[in-house]
């Protein structure tokens, strides 16, 4: 019987689709785009981490998993799989469903058994792309989760994605980084909470890791 | 996302609205053209004189200086609305009342699709049921969404309506949750039903901001502050976050 995408730990995912389409979009990433990045041993080659990042531009989430060092699994908006072309692919390349308009535990549930099985989950934690390029406040729900996985959580900034493509803007696949923009992709030092595994004891940490989570997203941010 | 929807008043003179598609718009008002420009920036080009780039933050900041999504000179409506506090053509704020409307694709979701690969349950995505055209309205407290009395087709989708909706109200308190996805706003109301409004000719933008404006006014007269919109109104007393 085959293994779901949480199967048990140790079983290797082929996700043969995801690595081609990584190969075949990072070829156009780089032809359009000047990408630099940073940090990336930060990220563990091996074991299960969360990666908090920014939210500035619809490109964040394909550039993150054309270019993240590992395979990586990142919660997406319901919306995205209600087409039935997007609800065979989106699985098939990481995206994970999460109902925005409401506290949705399956996603949760699905986002704690990849850290279980060693993976990489890739979270937007102001839940939406920015509308002026800044950091919005973070979602406490999701402060939570990363509490409960105790896991090492490392935050990312996608630096440059906003002047390509805002959340005002309009999207030109032909026109998409015609002038070669740069874009940085940062990773900053793993962040260690601890684990939480009672929820009084989330309380309690949850605004100071919001804290550090906001500081370190400044920093990679900073342009 | 096209640009009026951000920019939902003309930053350089307050008219409302912006007129445009895509990644330009227009003020009806002054003649000023906003485009997208070079990067992040807007080319603003006013009537006469040189273009500018102006960043988008700024023109944000422009349009909160000129009282946000609650103020603006705004299209009429009749003069009924005029006793009820609102501007002289029929919407904006007056003190703590806020009014608005505009022409809205009302969906509802009613049920939800699975989404699965290799057999695993990895979540589920809402299934929307466009119910058709009609007017939504906030006038105080109270959201309320009339729809057409002849079932007109939601134009944006060029499709029927699945099913009528009849006129239905709530209080600003039973809602649980505001927030955009795909240009459209979503209201979350008791028992996670969720209403999604897809505006004809007003922004998305503007009536979230308007909506959140409106909760917070609701729950400070209680001595409450929103902390969180999405996915559920999360509020705290307000001495909690004076403290911090």
């Amino acid at each position: 019987m085959k293994e779901g995408l949480t199967g048990k730990q140790g079983t290797e995912q082929p996700m043969v689709l995801y690595r081609v389409l990584r190969w075949v979009m990072s070829i156009y990433f780089r032809a359009r785009m000047k990408i630099r990045f940073e940090g990336e041993d930060n990220v563990p080659k091996k074991g299960p981490f969360f990666l908090v990042l920014s939210h500035q531009s619809d490109l964040d989430s394909l550039l993150l998993h054309t270019f993240c060092p590992r395979l990586i699994f990142t919660l997406a908006k319901s919306s995205v799989f209600r087409t039935r072309f997007m609800a065979w692919l989106a699985p098939r390349v990481g995206a994970v469903p999460t109902r925005r308009y409401q506290i949705d535990p399956q996603s949760v549930r699905v986002a704690l058994r990849l850290i279980e099985r060693g993976e990489g989950v890739g979270v937007f934690a102001e839940g939406e792309r920015s509308w002026d390029g800044k950091l919005q406040p973070l979602r406490g729900g999701t402060i939570r989760v990363l509490l409960k996985a105790g896991v090492p959580v490392i935050p990312c900034g996608l630096v440059g994605t906003y002047e390509i493509l805002p959340r005002w803007g309009h999207m030109n696949w032909f026109k998409l980084g015609l002038g070669r923009e740069p874009v940085t992709i940062r990773y900053a030092k793993p962040i260690h909470f601890g684990r939480h595994d009672d929820r009084a004891s989330r309380e309690r940490a949850r605004p100071e890791a919001t804290v550090r989570i906001e500081k370190a997203l400044h920093a990679v941010m900073a342009r | 996302m096209p640009i009026h929807d951000m920019l939902y008043r003309c930053p350089r003179c307050g008219h409302d609205p912006l007129e445009g598609h895509k990644g330009r718009a227009r003020c009806s008002s002054c003649g000023t053209r906003f485009e997208q420009g070079r990067g992040s920036l807007i080319t603003v080009r006013p009537p006469e004189g040189l273009a500018e780039q102006v960043s988008a933050t700024s023109l944000l900041a422009d349009l909160e200086k000129m009282g946000g999504p609650g103020a603006g000179k705004e299209r009429g409506r009749g003069a009924s609305e005029h006793s009820k506090g609102s501007n002289e053509d029929g919407s904006g704020s007056s003190g703590e009342h806020l009014y608005r409307e505009a022409r809205v694709s009302l969906g509802i979701a009613e049920g939800h699709d699975v989404i699965r690969w290799r057999g695993e349950v990895l979540g589920f995505a809402e299934r929307i049921s466009w119910k058709g055209e009609g007017l939504i309205r906030l006038e105080g407290e109270l959201l309320t969404f009339t729809p057409d009395e002849h079932g007109a087709a939601v134009r944006s989708r060029r499709a029927e309506p699945e099913g009528r909706v009849e006129r239905f109200s709530c209080i600003l308190a039973d809602i649980r949750g505001v927030q955009i996805s795909s240009g459209a706003v979503q209201v979350t109301l008791e028992g996670d039903r969720l209403y999604q409004f897809e505006f004809v000719d007003d922004s998305a933008k503007r009536w979230e901001d308007l909506l959140c404006l409106a909760l917070r006014r609701l729950y400070s007269e209680s001595g409450r502050c929103v902390i969180e919109f999405k996915p559920r109104v999360v509020t705290e007393p307000i001495s909690m976050k004076s403290g911090r």
